[in-house]
């Protein structure tokens, strides 16, 4: 093996301990940290990465500070960025069951994310109670919203307000999910 | 100056829906409404790529606590870091100590002496022979009080300022104050302690019958 190539094994595994394990209270890492930890050609590294995982149905997904994605991005915004590990296609129902949630308490993030996407970005959180509660027991759709702003989906202001938080703009394809939302036929 | 608001308000209208992300809010609740859980979830999982995310230990995690122990000095140092405030001795005042009820807001001999003329005024008009039933006498609305008499009568009688009077067969005790605390000492009586016992039933029992009578 040539130096050059062990180097980057020795990087890939250094980039791969600091994406998969948690590190800080929300998960992912930052830029910054990876250029310290790996090096100033942590982006490269992390592209390498990237195709080993597509094997796996996994990939390296960068979060740009203010959400916007950046084809071009200077090293100024990648140091602030985000790197996380993300599934890369889908899981399936019986799947989603073994990652910890109900059924109806996923369908019920779907639909509270839906309605604050087709808001604005903004709704009361009394409405989004109110639509779950059509569909999900009325003494757990309070519980879940909690539990839905506790993991990161939902964030609620002082005045009772619902957005969409942190986890929600990494993890889910907000235009896919509209679309593909808008585009079934009711039977 | 309405006009231009109205103008930014459709500006404001037109962004919004030219956004990618804009569909019309009540087609989409409609459709939420409409659709099954399990085929809104469907959807989800087709738009949902989840954090992938460890939490355990790791050898290097271990390292960091054990070095974090090492260095930890024991709790005994570092609570004596903080040493509790001294207790400082100050006399206590008169209020302090009838607010802990320790001293009551009378003086003891004052509160004495004022229970003595209450026991020869009743002892006189409700009683006979100069003497008054002994629950009568203490027997009080409430059963803190009731005690706290007997307790204060107890005082009279050690004191010389009246005598308890036994009637074994009537199964009653009387209480018959003397005029002059000196007069008991003339006597030259052996001295007898006599415990009563003032539960909370018999309390209880002479209120009713208190009642009754009334």
């Amino acid at each position: 093996m040539s130096k050059s190539k062990a180097g980057y094994a020795s990087k890939l595994k250094r980039a791969v301990h600091l994406l998969f394990y948690k590190r800080h209270a929300k998960p992912g890492v930052k830029g910054w940290e990876l250029r310290k930890a790996i090096g100033s050609d942590y982006v490269k590294v992390l592209e390498i990465l990237d195709k080993y995982l597509k094997n796996l149905d996994l990939q390296v997904k960068t979060f740009f500070e203010g959400g916007e994605s950046s084809e071009k991005a200077n090293s100024r915004e990648l140091d602030q960025a985000r790197f996380y590990v993300t599934l890369r296609g889908e899981l399936t129902p019986k799947e989603a069951k073994m990652v910890g949630w109900r059924i109806d308490d996923l369908a019920g993030l779907a639909v509270a994310i839906c309605y604050i996407i087709s808001r604005n970005g903004k709704v009361s959180r009394k409405e989004v109670e109110e639509l779950l509660s059509e569909k999900i027991p009325g003494w757990r759709v309070s519980q879940n919203i909690d539990r839905y702003i506790r993991y990161g989906y939902l964030a609620e202001d002082e005045n009772g307000q619902l957005y969409l938080d942190w986890r929600t703009l990494v993890e889910v394809d907000q235009k896919a999910l509209i679309d593909m939302m808008l585009s079934e036929e009711v039977k | 100056m309405q006009r231009l608001f109205i103008i930014e308000l459709q500006s404001e209208w037109i962004k919004s829906r030219s956004t990618s992300l804009y569909k019309d809010p009540f087609l989409l609740e409609d459709k939420i409404k409409s659709l099954s859980a399990e085929k809104i979830l469907e959807i989800f999982l087709k738009a949902w790529h989840p954090i992938i995310e460890l939490e355990q230990i790791t050898i290097h995690s271990l390292a960091e606590a054990l070095r974090y122990w090492k260095n930890l000095p024991p709790i005994k140092e570092r609570w004596s870091e903080f040493p509790p405030p001294e207790p400082r001795a100050e006399p206590a005042s008169r209020e302090e100590l009838i607010k802990e009820k320790i001293l009551s807001e009378k003086g003891f001999s004052e509160e004495l002496e004022a229970l003595w003329n209450e026991l020869k005024l009743r002892a006189r008009i409700e009683g006979s022979s100069g003497k008054i039933r002994y629950w009568d006498f203490i027997g009080a609305d409430t059963y803190n009080e009731t005690v706290y008499r007997a307790y204060m009568t107890s005082f009279l009688v050690t004191y010389g300022y009246a005598e308890l009077e036994l009637h074994p067969l009537e199964m009653e005790i009387y209480v018959k104050p003397y005029r002059k605390q000196a007069e008991r000492r003339r006597r030259r009586q052996q001295l007898i302690s006599v415990p009563i016992a003032i539960s909370y039933e018999d309390w209880r029992r002479w209120k009713e019958a208190k009642n009754e009578q009334k």
